[in-house]
């Protein structure tokens, strides 16, 4: 692979996910709010529920720690980061979100060969004894739409619609 | 009589290739991966070498069979072209490496699945009665995902 692009320095949001490790900017994590805040009542497709922030209510997903969308919630996603999408959020479940100020670490190029056309992981970095895979607002949420978007055409075709 | 120096890798499940006797660098313990979510399933772990995290290829998984559960890791160099940088990957193995003299008369022709290689064999050789592919190391690691 492939050197390792210089030492970068800033603020992050580390979202736990059932072992994964998930660096968003911290800025684009407005808000932490607890899981139990979670509207399970009609939920937009492939969403876990909503949740009211600033007046509104936004919808909330839920992620497996291979970024797969999970229906049903399990019971360690204590928290909900919600984050900035366009003028207005999202929210992602997880397990616990840590910040890390000032957060140092040497970036690893995603390897060629691991790097699939919708994958939101820009670039990998040493963690304490594991990795953690750097992401951002802009590309989660199109990475989340592009998950919904496949399960409304495969909903289509198993329902022989167009 | 041309003859060149080679590891022949054992990737499980009846795979097998060759590559250069200076491509392999280090042999690691399969326990220090870490898995990298959104990537394929025969290329979906990194491990930690020399301050790098290399892509760690199952090629069992790659050329169309099983998953497999490894005891090595291979870590392999390669150049992209002559002169420049040398990048590195790892290889799931499940023995470890064999090194054999090969010289031009044992070249021979891809072994009956030849198309599972579909472009990742640079030649092919004659090892005691066995068809063994050279591995295009530089391709598998410089080719985008084959699929999720």
């Amino acid at each position: 692979m492939q050197l390792s692009r210089p030492v970068s320095s800033s603020t992050a949001a580390l979202l736990k996910i059932n072992g994964l490790n998930l660096l968003l900017p911290q800025g684009e994590i407005r808000t932490l709010e607890s899981a139990t805040e979670l509207n399970t009542i009609a939920p937009a497709l492939c969403s876990a529920g909503w949740i009211a922030y600033h007046q509104k209510s936004w919808p909330v997903y839920c992620l497996s720690e291979d970024l797969s969308l999970l229906q049903a919630v399990p019971p360690e996603r204590r928290a909900c980061a919600m984050m900035t999408m366009g003028a207005g959020f999202i929210g992602i479940l997880c397990d616990d979100m840590i910040i890390l100020k000032d957060f140092i670490a040497q970036r690893h190029q995603l390897p060629q060969a691991m790097k699939l056309p919708a994958t939101p992981i820009l670039h990998l970095v040493n963690y304490e004894q594991g990795i953690a895979c750097v992401s951002n607002a802009k590309q989660m949420t199109a990475y989340i739409e592009h998950l919904v978007l496949n399960t409304e055409e495969q909903g289509k075709v198993r329902d022989g619609g167009e | 009589m041309a003859e060149s120096n080679a590891w022949i890798l054992d990737f499980g499940q009846h795979f097998t290739a060759a590559v250069g006797a200076r491509e392999v660098l280090h042999l690691l313990d399969v326990h220090s991966t870490f898995l990298v979510p959104c990537t394929p399933k025969y290329c979906n772990s990194v491990v930690a070498w020399r301050d790098r995290l290399l892509p760690v290829m199952d090629m069992a998984s790659r050329l169309g069979g099983m998953t497999q559960q490894a005891k090595f890791i291979a870590v392999v160099g390669y150049q992209q072209r002559r002169g420049e940088y040398p990048q590195f990957g790892a290889l799931l193995l499940s023995s470890p490496p064999l090194q054999a003299t090969v010289n031009d008369e044992q070249a021979c022709k891809l072994p009956e699945n030849a198309q599972v290689w579909n472009g990742l064999a640079m030649a092919c050789f004659d090892f005691h009665g066995e068809a063994v592919p050279v591995l295009d190391i530089n391709r598998l690691f410089n080719t985008a995902p084959i699929s999720a």
